[in-house]
């Protein structure tokens, strides 16, 4: 697969999934253009992947992860668009705001999770941790969150 | 109660406030080849974060850690904004170039992408050879190297985390020598995690073998400046010397600061220079249009320019700082300032009343820094 031809059909996605990971949607821009231009740097490997999303989609959750540490000084392109950026959504419990709160680490195991639809297995990969260690997360985050867990095999 | 379907339905209604990236196409192909280029891999070894290092001048005097090894030559061979490195005639790569402070990079590219190898050349004095030197002898060209590994110091900023890789010191394959000149030439491989074609020795020695270390020459720019607010000496360029996949070139330069090569030294994200004053120069296009959504606001030297001090809308203006967008020809120029106080306005403006300008769209035009 030709890079264009994968920004073409999984940029939308890759945007979304780290808007649900950051709930900045800035960042989620910065995020996924760097790990968008490191993809790109190395496609000659990424594109001949069975799954280059998934294997982006792990490059943008690094990302994510290490830019609490991260400096931004230089120089930050904003998009037209940024100064009309909507509000977090509403919701009833104002739910979001308490997963905002979460440790990052614990927010994308939510997100890998229930928006991925991933196993703790294959977030384990993505993270570079034992399943156990996603578990103990998702555990902890759904405590947090207060969310029942009665309905899913979050757990499993 | 809150049940896993709110929870779902919190992250859609979340992840559908998402951008449409419109314009990241653009950005993403121009940064590609920069991060190779940026990838802060830093200081031969933490140890190195010992050595003080005052080569950022002609004068410069190297200071090393009273048990530390004296190195063969501590004498500058080159000053600043000034490149020794460069790739061999015959070569089958081309390359990007640039130095911070005492190290010096050279990113080899061979048609179909970069290899992941990079070289980097470290003044004398400010490589800590000694773990290297455990290595194995091998043969490069027609002289003797090292191959082991060597501690460098990676960083997530510059691409080192995307595959798996943690931040922190880490042990990289390493071909290295000393050159005659006293400096340390190594060849290591910037992507250790990734699997490679061939094996990395293999790749590792190819590229040392394109490497050669000459006369110091002036680093090429499109911009010459006949006046740099207080008389900052150049600390930081990486200037392209291949366009962008969209035909564009870009040289980032940085005036001043400390550039003790400690762990931090190679730390900045992949947008940063961290200098007082930071001049970006590149070829008027998507690039620069993404960050001249204000409009004209003063002259600077008589050219409409864009000024600020405080928030704009499509720049990013340091806290304390100031940012400056000026157009001419075909070059885009964005000064950035971190601090006003220390650099005023005024300065920039005495700054560019004399300036000289070359063609932005074209390397052939472009000549050394001071007019």
């Amino acid at each position: 697969m030709r890079f264009e031809e994968f920004m073409a059909a999984r940029l939308p996605a890759l945007l979304r999934y780290a808007t649900a990971l950051s709930g900045d949607r800035a960042e989620a821009d910065d995020v996924v253009q760097e790990a968008l231009t490191r993809a790109l740097v190395r496609w000659g490997r990424i594109g001949r992947l069975e799954e280059p999303y998934a294997y982006v989609r792990t490059m943008v959750t690094n990302e994510f992860l290490s830019r609490k540490r991260r400096r931004r000084f230089w120089l930050v392109p904003l998009d037209r668009h940024d100064r009309a950026e909507p509000p977090p959504p509403q919701t009833g419990d104002d739910l979001w705001s308490r997963l905002a709160t979460l440790p990052r680490q614990q927010r994308v195991v939510l997100v890998l999770r229930f928006y991925e639809g991933l196993t703790d297995e294959e977030i384990a990969e993505v993270l570079g941790c034992r399943s156990g260690t996603v578990r103990g997360y998702a555990s902890r985050a759904l405590a947090t969150l207060r969310v029942e867990l009665a309905s899913e095999g979050v757990l499993s | 109660m809150t049940t896993t379907d709110d929870l779902l339905r919190s992250i859609e209604e979340l992840a559908g406030t998402a951008s449409d990236g419109a314009g990241m196409t653009e950005r993403v192909q121009a940064g590609a080849r920069r991060v190779r280029r940026r990838r802060r891999i830093g200081a031969a070894a933490a140890v190195a974060c010992l050595v003080l290092i005052g080569a950022l001048v002609p004068a410069a005097v190297v200071r090393l850690r009273a048990d530390d090894p004296l190195p063969a030559s501590s004498t500058p061979t080159r000053a600043p904004g000034q490149l020794t490195v460069r790739g061999a005639a015959g070569s089958p790569y081309t390359w990007n170039r640039g130095t911070d402070g005492a190290l010096q990079w050279m990113t080899p590219f061979r048609k179909g992408g970069d290899e992941g190898a990079e070289v980097r050349v470290y003044d004398p004095g400010t490589y800590d050879a000694r773990k290297l030197k455990k290595g194995e002898r091998v043969t490069v060209g027609d002289h003797q190297a090292y191959w082991g590994t060597a501690s460098v110091d990676v960083h997530l900023s510059g691409g080192g985390n995307w595959a798996g890789t943690k931040e922190g010191v880490h042990l990289v394959p390493t071909i290295g020598w000393q050159d005659e000149s006293g400096v340390w030439v190594t060849v290591i491989d910037a992507e250790p995690s990734q699997p490679r074609h061939q094996p990395v020795k293999d790749l590792l020695l190819d590229v040392a073998t394109y490497v050669e270390i000459g006369p110091a020459e002036d680093i090429l720019v499109p911009v010459h400046f006949r006046t740099i607010p207080g008389n900052r000496k150049i600390t930081f360029a990486d200037v392209d010397e291949l366009p962008n996949t969209s035909g564009t070139y870009q040289a980032d330069l940085g005036f001043g600061g400390d550039r003790t090569p400690t762990v931090d030294l190679y730390r900045p994200s992949y947008m940063s220079i961290d200098t007082p004053l930071q001049i970006k120069v590149m070829t008027l296009g998507a690039g620069w249009n993404e960050m001249t959504y204000d409009p004209v606001n003063t002259t600077i030297a008589g050219r409409p320019a864009r000024y600020f001090e405080g928030e704009a809308q499509s720049v990013m203006v340091p806290k304390g700082g100031s940012s400056l967008l000026v157009e001419v020809g075909t070059c885009g120029i964005l000064v950035q300032v971190s601090d006003r106080k220390a650099i005023p306005r005024s300065a920039l403006d005495t700054m560019f009343k004399g300036a000289t300008f070359d063609r932005c769209d074209s390397l052939t035009t472009w000549t050394r820094l001071a007019p």
